[in-house]
């Protein structure tokens, strides 16, 4: 025990060590060593190192904390990709009409493609298996309602040559592949929806509904941005570097003039 | 009283004593029982302050002395203390 804190004792500044090393040593050899008095010895060279840091070693040293601890975050996060898909309503009218049949019309679709029961169907494809974490912890409900909402988005796309109005559907997910099956799958029921409700109720609005976009296979991940994460943690770190160098330096100012 | 400045300055109140001395006088005079990272702490402290200064020794247990800045300080201190004590006695007697 005696030796292991002697050895700890060498954890000191070297200038500090120069001055009391030998006394601190001599005080080991005197006392009876218990196991805290190894924990006091390391608590007390790491404060000692940290008072004899300069100012610019200690935002060093906390910048680099910062970005090794967003690294190990950007590291131990999972990986989301994103498959997009477009289709659009095609007419060759161009009448304003069109367009806000159109608008009707997807709303109208994006209710029974999104619907519990369609997006139930989905998750639960034995090809696709989606969320089996999730699935075994909350009802199925909940888990097709974070879909709905946090995975899944229909936005309208600006308009483009020869259609009355686009859309972009886009699903994320942690496997790239089943992120681009979801979306097959949502562009493949958008279109069914269509050729069901032209059937039942005869052709009204925008003449086609096509594929624009086939859905994406995503090559890189949208989150995390481990070179941003770690530019964040570099920054972060600075400003929580030069904080605690103006609060060590208030608190020594204060303690002084007291 | 569980300051470390403070207890290395009365230990050394009553003249020079050398590291190991001065924890064994704390723990007799004070029952705490000073680490010795914890008292060299106070000790480097103190000396950076000028209320206390070693004494020339051949010896690696170097013994420290107070000087007068040191005592005044801790004369300070005890009389606010003094005053706690003093305050918190009454208080008490009263309640």
């Amino acid at each position: 025990m005696r030796k292991l804190i002697r050895w700890t004792a060498r954890l000191y500044p070297a200038v500090w060590r120069e001055r009391y090393g030998g006394e601190l040593d001599a005080l080991i050899e005197d006392i009876q060593p218990q196991w805290e008095d190894l924990f006091n010895v390391l608590l007390g060279a790491l404060r000692m190192q940290v008072t004899t840091w300069n100012s610019l070693k200690v935002v060093a040293a906390v910048t680099l904390a910062g970005a090794l601890l967003a690294g190990v975050f950007a590291l131990l996060t999972q990986e989301r990709y994103v498959s997009t898909a477009v289709m659009r309503f095609a007419s060759y009218g161009h009448a304003d009409s069109d367009r806000q049949g159109a608008l009707d019309q997807l709303v109208k679709l994006q209710q029974k493609v999104l619907s519990r029961k369609s997006l139930a169907e989905i998750i639960t494809q034995p090809a696709l298996d989606l969320y089996p974490e999730d699935r075994k912890r909350i009802p199925l409900e909940d888990v097709v309602e974070n879909m709905r909402n946090k995975a899944l988005r229909i936005q309208v796309a600006p308009v483009q040559n020869g259609g009355v109005l686009a859309f972009v559907i886009s699903c994320e997910y942690p496997d790239k592949l089943k992120a681009q099956a979801v979306v097959r799958e949502l562009v493949t029921k958008f279109y069914r929806q269509w050729v069901a409700t032209q059937m039942a109720h005869g052709p009204s609005g925008p003449e086609q509904l096509e594929v624009l976009d086939p859905p994406s296979l995503p090559q890189r991940p949208f989150f995390p941005n481990r070179p941003m994460i770690v530019a964040a943690g570099l920054l972060g770190g600075a400003v929580l570097g030069l904080l605690a160098v103006l609060v060590w330096r208030s608190a020594t100012r204060l303690s002084r003039s007291a | 009283m569980s300051d470390p400045t403070l207890l290395v300055l009365a230990s050394l109140a009553d003249g020079k004593k050398h590291g190991y001395a001065m924890m064994e006088d704390i723990q007799r005079f004070a029952n705490v029982r000073l680490g010795p990272g914890t008292l060299y702490g106070a000790i480097t402290r103190l000396e950076q302050r000028g209320w206390i200064r070693p004494v020339d020794s051949g010896d690696r247990r170097r013994p420290y002395c107070i000087t007068g800045a040191g005592r005044e300080y801790l004369q300070t201190q005890l009389t606010s203390l003094g005053h706690v004590v003093k305050t918190a006695s009454r208080r008490l007697k009263h309640a």
